[in-house]
């Protein structure tokens, strides 16, 4: 992910700040109260921050990221400002936790904890022992966005769309090739997919099964339009793309971008069958937060199942609230790209944790492979 | 070389079969709406040293670079040995100029900039050495040779401009100020250099200058230039002795003017009466018309002081010295006259000067005679 | 009242030639050699799971007994490793290229102004300064609207009927050269312009004069003494476009590797600071060297002294 698509979304991040500036003074405790929160761009709703405004009284101020690495990049050099904080759970914020970025949380504070899905908890427990720094904002899996109109035309009507064949298998590559093909820049993502494609395990670091992915990669490399991890969503909407592996909210948003330009582009998004990487982004609060407080109020608000339904609501990512499932708009729940039914669970995986060294051979790997080199 | 006493006798420009090596032929300027350079004619002779003398202004630099090729006329030829140039560029015509700025390259040494016209003619490279060599040596700057501009100081850049400019030997060469951004005593000194130099090569220069006395000095000719018009082209004698009008009186060295108009003619002669006093007689070339308002030009060394003042004497003036202007060599003297007017008059330093004749409120006597002044007529 | 002391003005003018050298030196040591030591720092040390996310250079082991441990392995990964060596070099390419093309576009351009009349310079100056008003980012966006396959650029040659399929621009090494030579022309013209503006137009003259036909007169005159111009202009052109990132990222494909994108991911995606810190150190030494040898053709065109 890059520094450009920070400032893509900075318009509507702006407009979020603004509104919520406006200063509400309805709780006494925490009269002029400012709370700092660093989140990904497009991922709170409409009435979030003014919500937890005339709830508490604080008033939150909201800068947004795109990339995980920009997020740890900050935290890393410390003193970052910021009260709270949505890393993606792996390989994030289980290595903010081995650094010591984060405080352990109040529990106290935080009522609603037990509402949260224990089949996530006890999955980020093995990152986070007894759940004590992190707690889930929202979870969703890394797919397919498909212009299923071009797709058909290029493939033929009975061709299946369910796969990651469409963009790893070299013949049907070359023919969506034309109409586009977009991969995302995250190394962990693209090879786990590849991997799950070839049939062996995605988390694998085996020599021979990365030489596999890598050749897999090389081979519909010259298909590819470029890598990166949220152009994709214009491109998607406009009908530039055929195909795109993307985030499911992304693609999401993509979908309904093009409803509304009503121009006959038909978004879909796919959790191929061979399985597809998920991945849970968590609330922390970083060491030197200059506001700790302020920032468990914030979990706490989020904590109750309207205010994270509404954000679910907006943003098409499924939420670990069990609570909150039935506030959810019926199209949300219903849908199982969003709340995949269990045969389709089971084929999901988690990225399983790596060692620095393992990540950076791995990122050289990866720009050794974009740059076709 | 000619002699002064050959030279009068086969002047050029007094020759009517002599053919002109520059002809300028009703040549005009036009810059928008304004005429800089207005409907001037001029022949120039092989071997003169030409001057185009005026204030600022006055058009002479447009026709110098005119004659150089860097600005082209609105209307009117010019012919350079018969061959008509009005049109041929700059760097095709066998002309060079030295610039006022000098316009040395500053990025080269003052051998390249002298060699620098000689490489576009394709000379061989050891004709080249050798001219730059003879050059150098012509102006006395051999030892400057690795110098660049920025080293050398205003005569020394002077110098390697003339080098430059006559490395090409050209027949005709233009000087625009040569010796303007020259001091005093520097510019004296390098008057008669030029002249020398000019007279050695037999090359006819033609330089554009607002300082007269340099002009006078070396000058075969002057063309007095005002508001792109030639005023009067003459021999530096004969601008200084015989103006023609007021204007090339008056910006040539000073002179006192009488104006008044014309009472009687006597042969050669006519009697002038102005405000100051009785009538003058002057000689005068032209006939004229009784009652010509005319203007009587006296140069003031051509002043004396009157012995016998007489009453009904002609060309006598009475008046009391108001001012002296001691100046070693001369003095001038102030003489209110009789109309209240001021008349200057020069007396040469004789005596020491605390044994002068004149003092302050001293009412004296002056007079001059009918052949000593001009009576113009515009 | 006595008279001051007579050294007293001496010394005052001691401290004030003090300050007005020291200030310079100041500024140097503050805002370069005090980031470039940090730097430098960071870039032998081992990266670390920890904040900051590198280990220390020294450290106090026991009373009297100072540890300083200097990781060289950044360097030898930098040099070992051809994808760094490749992005270096293709960076330098990019970088050539279009201070090349910066200038044979820029030149004419900075010379025309220089020579329009007086009341149209300013105007022209404008021109070329106006984009300015606009955020860089914003203007580089433009071009990814402009290059994009359903671009105006594309949608014009096709209307035109010139092509009948979309080039394939946006993306590639040759977006990378529109871009970098749309946002750093200004950076050529303006000093060239600054210099060719001070040009003695009667040297052209006297060349003329000479017998020097326009052209060789520019080649003999004007572009010798417009050499110092040249030189600023392509070193404000090629050294930031060396390091240059957000253009390459932007309009750039996966394969322009240059080395502003990969100090990217070093600090950010592999969280490794002492390799990017070492990566920066020799994009800097490579860039001093022409840099200096640039000062001291400049030194040698412009002073001319022996």
């Amino acid at each position: 992910m890059t520094f450009g698509d920070c400032m893509q979304r900075t318009s509507t991040a702006l407009a979020l700040v603004l509104s919520a500036a406006l200063p509400t003074y309805s709780a006494i405790s925490f009269a002029d109260e400012t709370l700092h929160l660093y989140n990904w761009s497009d991922y709170v709703a409409e009435d979030t921050l003014s919500g937890f405004a005339s709830a508490t009284g604080i008033r939150p101020r909201l800068d947004v990221y795109d990339s995980n690495e920009v997020l740890e990049a900050k935290l890393f050099a410390g003193s970052s400002g910021y009260d709270l904080v949505f890393p993606t759970a792996r390989p994030f914020a289980a290595r903010h936790i081995a650094a010591d970025l984060y405080l352990p949380l109040d529990k106290s504070k935080l009522p609603g904890l037990d509402q949260l899905d224990p089949a996530i908890m006890s999955q980020l427990a093995s990152i986070d022992p007894e759940n004590a720094h992190l707690v889930p904002y929202m979870w969703g899996t890394s797919g397919l966005g498909i212009n299923r109109d071009k797709v058909q035309a290029a493939l033929g009507e009975s061709a299946d769309l369910d796969t990651w064949a469409l963009i790893f298998d070299p013949e049907t590559a070359a023919k969506l090739g034309a109409c586009g093909i977009s991969l995302l820049d995250d190394p962990t993502e693209v090879f786990s997919a590849a991997l799950a494609y070839l049939g062996k395990d995605p988390n694998s670091l085996d020599k021979a099964d990365l030489d596999a992915a890598s050749a897999l990669i090389k081979a519909i490399h010259p298909q590819v339009r470029y890598f990166h991890s949220s152009q994709y969503m214009s491109d998607l909407a406009n009908g530039d793309l055929c195909v795109a592996m993307g985030y499911s909210g992304d693609v999401f948003q993509a979908q309904s971008r093009a409803e509304e330009a009503d121009k006959g582009v038909v978004v879909d998004y796919v959790i191929p069958r061979e399985g597809a990487p998920v991945w849970t982004d968590v609330m922390a609060i970083p060491k030197d937060a200059p506001n700790p407080a302020a920032a468990h109020a914030f979990i706490a608000y989020m904590l109750q199942p309207a205010a994270i339904a509404a954000v679910s609501n907006a943003v098409y990512y499924a939420n670990p609230n069990l609570a909150a499932t039935p506030l959810l708009e019926d199209a949300v729940r219903d849908d199982p790209a969003i709340y995949p039914p269990a045969e389709v669970k089971a084929r999901l995986f988690v990225p399983s944790e790596r060692s620095d060294r393992e990540i950076r051979d791995l990122n050289r790997l990866w720009t050794r492979l974009k740059a076709n080199r | 070389m000619t002699t002064l006493a050959e030279r009068r006798s086969l002047e050029p420009w007094q020759d009517p079969k002599a053919v002109p090596y520059l002809r300028i032929e009703r040549v005009t300027k036009k810059f928008d709406d304004i005429y800089a350079v207005d409907d001037v004619s001029l022949d120039i002779f092989q071997g003169e040293f030409f001057s185009l003398l005026g204030s600022s202004g006055c058009g002479k630099s447009t026709l110098l670079r005119m004659l150089a090729g860097l600005e082209y006329p609105s209307s009117g030829r010019i012919y350079i040995d018969g061959v008509d140039v009005t049109d041929v560029p700059a760097y095709s015509r066998p002309v060079n100029m030295m610039f006022q700025s000098y316009a040395l390259f500053p990025h080269m040494s003052v051998e390249q900039n002298v060699e620098f016209g000689l490489k576009q003619d394709r000379l061989s490279r050891r004709e080249r050495t050798e001219r730059v060599a003879e050059m150098l040596e012509l102006l006395k700057i051999t030892e400057l040779r690795k110098r660049r501009p920025d080293q050398l100081s205003g005569g020394q850049r002077q110098r390697v401009a003339l080098a430059r400019s006559l490395a090409k030997h050209p027949k005709l060469l233009l000087l625009d100020e040569p010796l303007g951004a020259l001091d005093k005593r520097l510019r004296e000194n390098t008057q008669f250099e030029l002249v020398n130099l000019q007279e050695r090569l037999g090359i006819t220069f033609v330089t554009v200058t607002h300082d007269q006395e340099e002009a006078m000095t070396m000058s075969t000719r002057i063309a007095v230039m005002d508001a792109g018009q030639i005023m009067q082209v003459d021999t530096p004698t004969a601008i200084y002795e015989f103006p023609t009008c007021r204007l090339v009186a008056e910006f040539i060295g000073s002179i006192n003017l009488f104006e008044g108009k014309v009472v009687a003619t006597e042969g050669n002669a006519v009697l002038v009466e102005t405000r100051v006093g009785r009538p003058m007689r002057m000689h005068s070339f032209h006939p004229m018309v009784l009652g010509t308002p005319v203007t009587v030009a006296v140069r003031p060394e051509k002043m004396r002081l009157c012995a016998d003042f007489r009453d009904d004497g002609v060309n006598q003036l009475k008046g009391r010295v108001e001012d002296i202007a001691y100046l070693g060599d001369v003095s001038i003297y102030r003489i209110r006259v009789g109309d209240g007017a001021l008349v200057e008059m020069t007396l040469t330093n004789v005596q020491p000067r605390t044994e002068q004749a004149l003092t302050w409120e001293q009412d004296v006597a002056i007079e001059w005679s009918p052949s000593s002044g001009v009576v113009l007529t515009e | 009242m006595p008279a001051p002391p007579p050294n007293r003005a001496k010394h005052t003018h001691r401290t004030s030639r003090l300050v007005n050298i020291g200030i310079p030196y100041l500024w140097l040591g503050l805002f370069f050699l005090l980031p470039f030591a940090i730097v430098l720092q960071i870039s032998l040390a081992e990266p670390a799971l920890a904040q900051p996310p590198y280990t220390a250079l020294w450290q106090w082991v026991d009373e009297g007994l100072l540890r300083i441990e200097i990781n060289l392995r950044n360097f030898m990964m930098v040099a070992e490793d051809d994808l760094y060596l490749s992005a270096l070099l293709n960076s330098l390419q990019v970088a050539f290229i279009c201070t090349l093309l910066c200038l044979l576009l820029g030149y004419p351009m900075a010379y025309a102004i220089a020579t329009a009349p007086e009341r149209w310079r300013i105007i022209l100056l404008m021109l070329i300064v106006l984009p300015f008003w606009t955020s860089f980012l914003i203007r580089v966006y433009a071009w990814i609207g402009i290059l994009k396959s359903k671009g105006l650029l594309n949608d014009l040659l096709i209307w035109l009927g010139l092509i009948d399929t979309p080039l394939a621009i946006l993306h590639t090494q040759t977006a990378i050269y529109i871009g970098v030579v749309y946002s750093y022309l200004p950076f050529m013209i303006l000093p060239l312009y600054a210099n060719l503006s001070r040009l003695d137009m009667s040297l052209l003259e006297a060349a003329a004069d000479l017998g020097c036909r326009p052209m060789r007169a520019f080649l003999r005159v004007t572009l010798p003494l417009s050499m110092a111009g040249i030189l600023a202009g392509s070193m404000l052109v090629f050294i930031p476009v060396v390091g240059e990132f957000v253009i390459p990222d932007l309009l750039g494909g996966p394969e322009s590797l240059m080395v502003g994108k990969l100090l990217w991911t070093e600090f950010f995606s592999n969280k490794d600071w002492p390799l990017a810190s070492a990566l920066a150190i020799l994009l800097l030494a490579l860039l001093v060297v022409p840099f200096v040898m640039m000062q001291r053709l400049q030194q040698r065109i412009e002073g001319g002294r022996p």
